[in-house]
This record gives structure tokens, sequence and C-alpha cells, in this order.
């Protein structure tokens, strides 16, 4: 198992909701360091190190991204396509978290070539297993492009 | 009729009086004419040698003296046997002279019934004369005498020598020379002299008459050669070969010569055998014989000759002459025999066509009214045959519809008089009872007179064509009707583009109530509105034959002239083609559609309305769903939290996690009020009032003027806010959220400040709420009128305030954006509502 943390970068608006993902994901063993925006506009600028995103000490390149849909300023589906036309990460994995479950949002997000589109359950219960899962998943089991596998994958 | 043959027998009468009356006449002409030849003397009947002779002879046989004279007594002859006394000395002097010439004239004088005796009239001796005749013209005197006998007294005789001036003793020695004769003697020989002088007048008449014929005869011969020589016809004369049945060429005439194309010289002499070698069989030497031998004049027929070198029709006409030669006369009849061939032919082709002609053509003979001709096209219009008819002609009378008896009546009449209209129609009633139309076409035939003695006609059956043409009058009428009738308006142009005909629809369209002033003027390639443009290309275009439609198309009131608004039809522009495939007539037929255009119009703008507010709703829906779900999720996984943490004893997050619920759940009642009130607005703007937007600002300012003061916010309020028609509470809700949007944004600016005013553009009033707060990317200022959206998470409210103001500004048919150059610098909400606009329905 590499050290290496695995960077995770989360887009979420609602503070409350970002709170609940933070906590949840810090729950289980998996090696990994959350790193917040809170729309749009900021999850670009951190993606192409514009402002303040430009320190790549403070703000280390993320492996990941948990995107919201529903943002202000730029909209997640905004995002997800200038993040598969951009150069440099087109690659990065893009998990869609939302409460939306619209069929036109999971099309376009698939259109944009997604990850994954994980639906917010309501259900408490159901939110710590998704939690759960998506942090052995995504966290643990998978493999990150630009990266070496060493060893035995997962647990 | 009968007036007039007795005045044709009346005039034959006179023709015939007349003619006699000129036979007479003329043979009373040729009489005179030989008879009363003045010309003619006797010395060119008798020569006078002859003459002198016999008179010699007789003097000499009867011993007195003789002479011939003119009727005027100037001697013709010498004298024979005259006496001294008479030829030297009375003669000798003029008065004896001329006294003798009259006595001659006077005892020569005609005498039908015997000499005339007489003393001489000059020197007195016995004289004794006869005329000469020629018929009853006296032509000549003979003189006999110079006798005496012894009665005569010497002493008158010697008188007489005085008067005339002669020498007495000769006178009288020459007396004594003079034959003494017996008066009674001298009688005599007068007599015998009489009688000799008629026979020599008879002699002489004979002479006259032989010469005449003689003369006749060379002129008669003159005439023949002339003939011979000039006539058209070829003429042959030939004598018979005896012994043999052929004949030798003894004359050839220069016709003759022209047609056979031969020289006189190689006819003339040779046998008729050898010139013509197909004569045998051409069948003339056989006529010649018959003639030569008979006599009898003979006409041989057209025939064809042949042989090598000649060859045509001949016809001949044979004579035998008294020398026993054979004439004959014949003619070159190729070319008539060809017209005539062609004639035939001709005729045959008429009768043929006549025959078979569907046509009956017929000659009908006046004044009997007897057909001379019909053909058997009879059969199938009359249903009687030629034969019927020629049978029995008033046949065709009761084959005349009733209705047509009068007009055949007076035609009849007229007809008779030589006048008759060239074509007529009229009906028949058929032998089997079908009532039939014919066209009759005639030419009267008239005589030299001028009389009308026949009718030359064709009757041709036309109740097809009066049937057709019927129907087309009922088609054409019903067309009439069904053009008038259409729901269509309907233009008829011609082939020039004058409209010629419009209907019921079309006035009704044009809201006018006659055509007149319009049809036969005005002229669509003319017209120059640019709305028609489209509609005159249709129409050249019709010209040449295409059909063309065009749905919907609007048509000004101008172009007939009148005033109103604009219609829309649906137009169909189509050519009528004529039967040689011209097109003759352009026909435009349209539809007011306007009726629906508007229907149309109006219910896609509800559509659109309609599919906006669904797409509104769905997204408000969707919108709503993921924006109460948000809290929820919040409320349930810190409640989860909560729990775990109660568990677990861990305490220090859960008054922390209490509030966010909590604020969840604050969150979830102002979003469902909201939600609520947002759904309320697009049914509850209805009240329609006066509301002063001013006014209306000076309201909100106030509302908020606890804030105003603590962050020392500077508000204007401008001049120039409109009045506008509306619902107050709504507008209000405006004012309300753009003003307190704009406390908002002012949030960390210093010297804070809010212009609420308007301004004209472009004609309209455009109202602004002005700050100089952090202002709007314009990248966002679009989304921020959009439900829940929200630039700023950290500002208050749940992002409905400017998706409210947007739908209450466009339920009042008006429009809002906002201004702002970006970030710092400050945004202006504009917008506007039509001032006196009639707000919109729900």
């Amino acid at each position: 198992m590499d050290n290496q943390p695995i960077m995770v970068l989360l887009v979420e608006d609602n503070p409350d909701h970002a709170e609940l993902v933070k906590r949840s994901l810090a729950a289980y063993p998996e090696n990994n360091r959350m790193l917040h925006v809170t729309d749009g506009e900021q999850a670009l600028d951190y993606l192409f190190r514009r402002g303040v995103f430009a320190d790549t000490d403070e703000y280390p390149e993320p492996d990941i991204i948990l995107l919201d849909l529903r943002l202000p300023k730029v909209e997640g589906q905004e995002v997800l396509r200038q993040i598969r036309h951009s150069k440099q990460h087109k690659n990065l994995p893009v998990v869609i978290l939302t409460t939306s479950g619209a069929e036109d949002d999971i099309n376009k997000a698939y259109e944009n070539q997604v990850n994954s589109y994980l639906v917010k359950p309501v259900d408490f219960d159901k939110f710590t297993r998704l939690m759960k899962d998506l942090s052995y998943y995504w966290l643990g089991w998978n493999t990150f492009p630009g990266k070496e596998l060493i060893g035995q994958a997962g647990i | 009729m009968q007036a007039e043959d007795n005045k044709t027998k009346d005039q034959l009468v006179d023709e015939i009086r007349h003619l006699q009356s000129q036979v007479k006449s003329l043979e009373f002409a040729m009489d005179k004419y030989i008879i009363t030849d003045d010309n003619v003397q006797l010395s060119d009947l008798i020569s006078v040698e002859e003459l002198q002779k016999i008179q010699d002879a007789f003097s000499k046989a009867t011993g007195v003296a003789s002479i011939i004279t003119h009727p005027d007594g100037r001697p013709i002859t010498k004298p024979s046997n005259f006496c001294y006394l008479c030829q030297e000395i009375i003669r000798k002097t003029n008065k004896g002279l001329k006294n003798c010439y009259l006595s001659d004239a006077v005892i020569g004088r005609f005498n039908a019934d015997g000499p005339i005796v007489q003393p001489c009239l000059s020197g007195g001796l016995y004289d004794a004369g006869a005329s000469i005749r020629i018929g009853d013209r006296h032509i000549a005197n003979w003189l006999i005498g110079q006798v005496r006998d012894e009665k005569l007294n010497d002493e008158n005789f010697i008188e007489y020598a005085r008067k005339i001036g002669a020498d007495e003793e000769n006178f009288r020695n020459a007396l004594k020379d003079v034959t003494i004769m017996p008066l009674e003697q001298f009688e005599n020989v007068a007599n015998a002299l009489f009688l000799i002088a008629n026979q020599l007048s008879q002699v002489t008449y004979q002479n006259l008459l032989l010469k005449r014929a003689s003369e006749a005869q060379k002129k008669s011969d003159e005439r023949y050669r002339g003939l011979f020589d000039h006539m058209s016809s070829g003429v042959a004369i030939l004598r018979p070969i005896e012994g043999e049945k052929d004949f030798l060429f003894i004359d050839f005439n220069p016709a003759a010569q022209k047609i056979e194309q031969v020289k006189k010289d190689e006819v003339v002499g040779y046998r008729l055998s050898e010139v013509f070698p197909g004569a045998r069989d051409f069948g003339i030497i056989d006529i010649f014989c018959e003639v030569a031998t008979t006599g009898k004049p003979q006409h041989y027929p057209t025939r064809f000759y042949i042989d090598e070198n000649h060859s045509g029709w001949r016809e001949n006409f044979v004579f035998r002459l008294s020398s026993g030669d054979v004439i004959s006369v014949y003619d070159d009849v190729t070319e008539r025999q060809q017209a005539l061939e062609n004639l035939h032919a001709s005729e045959e082709r008429f009768r043929r066509i006549a025959e078979n002609a569907k046509d009956i053509i017929y000659r009908m003979s006046l004044p009997d009214g007897k057909y001379e001709y019909m053909s058997p096209a009879a059969s199938d219009i009359f249903g009687y045959s030629p034969e019927e008819l020629y049978e029995k002609p008033t046949l065709f009378h009761q084959l005349l519809h009733p209705d047509w008896h009068g007009y055949f009546k007076d035609q009849w009449n007229n007809l008779l008089r030589g006048i008759m209209p060239p074509t007529y129609e009229y009906q028949i009633i058929d032998r089997y009872g079908r009532e039939r139309w014919l066209n009759q076409r005639n030419v009267l035939i008239k005589n030299d007179k001028g009389d009308p003695i026949a009718i030359e006609g064709i009757v041709t059956d036309v109740t097809e064509r009066k049937a057709m043409i019927h129907q087309l009058q009922l088609s054409e009428s019903r067309f009439r009707m069904l053009i008038e009738q259409s729901p269509l308006a309907i233009e008829v142009y011609n082939e020039s583009g004058v409209l010629i005909q419009t209907n019921n629809a079309w006035r009704k369209f044009w809201n006018l109530q006659q055509d007149t002033g319009i049809t036969g003027l005005y002229n669509i390639f003319e017209d120059t509105l640019i709305q028609m443009a489209p509609i005159v290309e249709m129409a050249r275009n019709a010209l040449e034959g295409k059909k063309l439609d065009i749905a919907e198309i609007a048509v000004s009131p101008a172009r007939f002239g009148r005033s109103g608004e604009r219609r829309y039809v649906h137009i169909t522009v189509y050519p009528l083609v004529s039967a040689l495939d011209q097109v003759n007539h352009i026909v435009l037929m349209y539809d007011d559609i306007t009726a629906e255009v508007q229907y149309r119009k109006e219910r896609e703008t509800l559509i659109h309305e309609l599919e906006n507010k669904n797409a509104e709703l769905e997204r408000f829906t969707y919108t709503v769903s993921h924006d109460l779900k948000s809290p929820l999720i919040t409320i349930r996984g810190f409640i989860g939290m909560i729990k775990k943490d109660f568990a677990s004893g861990k305490t220090d997050t859960i008054e922390g996690d209490f509030d966010r619920i909590s604020n969840a759940a604050d969150r979830m009642y102002s979003l469902l009020e909201d939600v609520l009130h947002l759904s309320r607005i697009g049914r509850t703007v209805s009240i329609s009032e006066k509301v002063s937007l001013e006014s209306l600002a000076r309201e909100v300012v106030s509302l908020f003027d606890t804030k105003i003061r603590d962050r020392n916010i500077t508000v204007t309020i401008g001049d120039g806010l409109p009045t506008v028609n509306g619902d107050r509470v709504r507008l209000y809700e405006v004012m309300q959220n753009l003003f307190e949007n704009a406390i908002k944004f002012l949030k960390h600016v210093e010297s804070p400040k809010i212009d609420i005013g308007a301004e004209n553009k472009d004609g309209r009033t455009i109202c602004y709420i002005k700050d100089n707060g952090v202002g709007i990317d314009p990248r966002y200022h679009e989304r921020i009128f959009g439900l829940f959206d929200q630039l700023d998470q950290s500002v208050d409210g749940t992002g409905v305030g400017l998706a409210l103001v947007k739908r209450i500004v466009e339920t009042h048919g008006g429009r809002i954006w906002v201004e702002s150059e970006g970030l710092g610098k400050g945004s202006t909400f504009c917008f506007f509502i039509p001032e006196n606009q009639v707000v919109d329905k729900p």
C-alpha cells in the first residue's frame, strides 16, 4: 500500500452536506485527504490554478472529484464538461454526488463522460452505506491514472 | 303559266313572220343581185367579134344595114352594110350623128311584143330595132334598116341635109344609092331580127348565169381551199385503188400534217396502208371502203390509233366526193379524250363521294319539286331510300316536323321567286319516329333567263351536334352557377390578364355590391401592389400551364381600392386550357383564412406560452424536489450523526448538529412558503388598476428605513417613474425584492448608494434600481433570475426572489434584466411595464 493519501476534491455548496460527506468518509480507514470548494467557479479555479489556487502545496492536485450538480455561479455539468475538454484533466475521475435523480441530469453527465453518478439518499443508513461503499470502491479498490499499482490492491 | 305560254306562242309567230320576211327579202336581194348588176355589159357575155359576125351575117342575108348599140345608142359593133348616106354624110355631121344615136336608142327600146319599125329620127329612112335583155334588164339595142321605098319624098331628105348642114348634092347622090325595099318586106326582116335578138338575149342570159356560176365556183373553191388549209381539223383526200382495199393520198391538209407530224410530200401519192400501217386495225379502211361504195357519209367515233410512229385518239367524219374520192375530216381528240377520262374519273369520284357520304346530296328540279338525284344517305337520315323519294317526292313533307311546316311553305314560295337562304336548320321526324335536326345548304340553279330550275344541296344530320350544343349550354350554365355559388372567391382572367368574371364570394370578400368598373378593366399583369407580386407571378406561370398554390398569403384591400385590414387567403391559381392545349383563361380561387390565421397565431402564442410554462413548471418541480431534498438530507444526516455520537458518548458536536437540523427545517419552511407564493402569482395577478411606481418606490424605501439608516445607505428616488396599469400588490413585491437585493449587494461596500429612477429609451419608460455593490459577473446575468439560483450561498434567501420578480414583470407584459460591468462594479436592475398595457389574463 502506498502511503501517499488520495486527494479528494469535494465541490459542494451546501455546508451541511459537505460536513456530512467529510465526516462519513473520515469514519472509514481509507487514506485520503478532503479538499472542499463551495461553487463551480471555485472548482474550476482550483483545477486550472487560478487565483489563490495557484499554490500547489496548499491546494494539491486532486485524484478524484466529488461533484454536486446544483452549484452557484457555474453548474456542476459545466464543470464536468470543462474538465473533460481540458488537456491536463480529461482523465480525472469525476463522481457526481447530487440530490438530483433527474434523467436529463444523469444522461448529460454520462454524455460528459462522468465516471460515476451517485444520488444522495435521504435515509441516513443508506447515506452511511453509500459513503462506506464509495470509500472502499473509489478510495480503496480503484486505481487512478498516472499512478502505478504496486503489490496487492485493496485492503 | 298560261300567260307565259301565250306570250311564247306570240313570240314564236312573230319570229316566224320575221324570218319569213327576212327570207323573202333575201330571195329578192339575190334576184336583184343578178338582174340589177349595172356593171354587166353585153360584151362581157358575148365577145364583140362574135356579135359582129352574127350582125354581118344578118345584114348580108337580109341586105339591110345593121348595128348593135348600148341602150343609149352608142355603138358596140361596127356598122354592117351601112349606106353611104348614113355612114359618110349624116353621121359625119355632128347634128346628124347625135340624131342617129337618139334614133337608135328610141328604136332599140325595150318592147316585149315585137320589133319597133319606124322612120329614122335622123335621116328618116326606115329603121327597126329589138332590145337585147338579161331577164328584164335592157342591155343593148340591135338596129337594122337604112332602106326606103318609092313612097318616101326626096325633098324631105334634102331639107334634112340642109338642117344638119350636109352637102345637098352629095346627099342627093347618096340618096339614090339607098336600098329600096318595100315596107312589107322590111317588116318581115324586122320580125326575124326580133326573134334573133330574143334568142341572143336568152344566150346572153345563159352566159351571164354561167359566168356567175363560174365566179361563184371560183370563190367557193377559194373558200374551200382556205378552209382546207386553215381548218383545225385534219383533212385527208384519198382515192380508192381499183380492186384493192386501199387508198392513195391525194391531199393532206396542214392540220393533218401537224396532227401526224408528217410533211405533205411524205403522204400525198402514197398508199394509206403505207403511211398509216395501223389504219386497218384502227378500222378506218373498212369505213373508207364503205363510204366509197355507198356514198353515205359516216361518222367513225373516237378510237385509239397506234402504229410505230403515231398514236392518239382520232375521230373521223368520212364523205365521198362526186369524183369518187373519199374525204376524211378528223380530229386528234387525245386531249379531249384525256379530259373526258379525267371528267369520268372526277364524276366517278364525285359519285363515290355522294354514294358514301353521310350527308344527303341531292338535286331537285323546279318548279315540279322532283328529285333528280339523291344520295343513299337518305335511307339513313330520312328512313326512305332515294328510289322511294324519286317515286314520291312529297314523302319529305310528311317527314317534316310540324313546327317547321310554316317555315317550309314560306321558303318554297320564296324559292319559286328565286330567293333562298343559303343554309337553314330544321327538324324532321324520320320514318321510324325519331326526331332529327338537319342542316341544309342549298344552291339555286337558274337558267339563262334567271328562272330557278333546280336546287342542289347537301343535308347533314346535326342531331348529335345539336344535342352536344345543348349539353354544352347546360354544362356552361351549370359551370356558371358553380362559379357564382362557390364559397371560394373566384377571379377569371383572359389570356391578356383582363379580369372577365368574378363571383358572389368574391364580391363578399372585397365588400363590393357589384363588380362593374372592375371586370373588363382590371388587368392582373398591370397590378403594381407589392403584396400582389407573388400572385401576379403565379398568374404568369399559369399562362405557361402551371397550377400553383399558396397556402397563406396576405392581400391588401387597396387592390380594389377599398380600405380595411389586410386579409389572409389560401390562393390557388390555375390555367384553363382549350382543346388546342392553349391556355385561354387564368383562374384565381381563394379562401379567406384571416380568422384561421389569427386563430392559429393566437394558438401558436398560447402553445408557446404553455410550453414555457410547462418548462418552467418542470424546472420548478425539479428544483423544488431537489431543494426540498437537500434540507431533508441534512436533517436526517445529522440526526444519524447525533445518534451515533450519543452511542459513542461523543458530545462536542451535538449542539452544532442540532442547529444544522433546525436551520435546515427553517430553510425548508421558507422554501415551501416561497414556492407557494410563486405558484400563486400566475393565478392572482388580475386586478388592473393605475399604479404609480414612484409612490410604490417611496413605500418600499420607508419599509427598509431602519436598515438604510443602520448601514448608512444613500437612497435617491428620481423623477419620471411612470404610472402603469397593473396589480398593485405584485408590483410592490417587485419593488421590494429589487430594493432588498440591492441592500444585500451593498453588504461590504463603503458609502453604499441606491438610485431608483426611470429613463426614456427607444420610446419606453425603463425603470431602474441601481446600487454600487458587489456587482454581477456578466456570465450570470441570465441565471440570477432562475428559481433557487443563488450567486452567493452566504447571502440570505431561498433564491426565489428574482424568479418571482421576473414572473410578475412578465405577467404585466414587461421585461426585466440586469446590467453590471462585473464584480465590484455595482448592479442596475432594469424593467419596463408597458404604460397603457392592459394586464394580461392569468
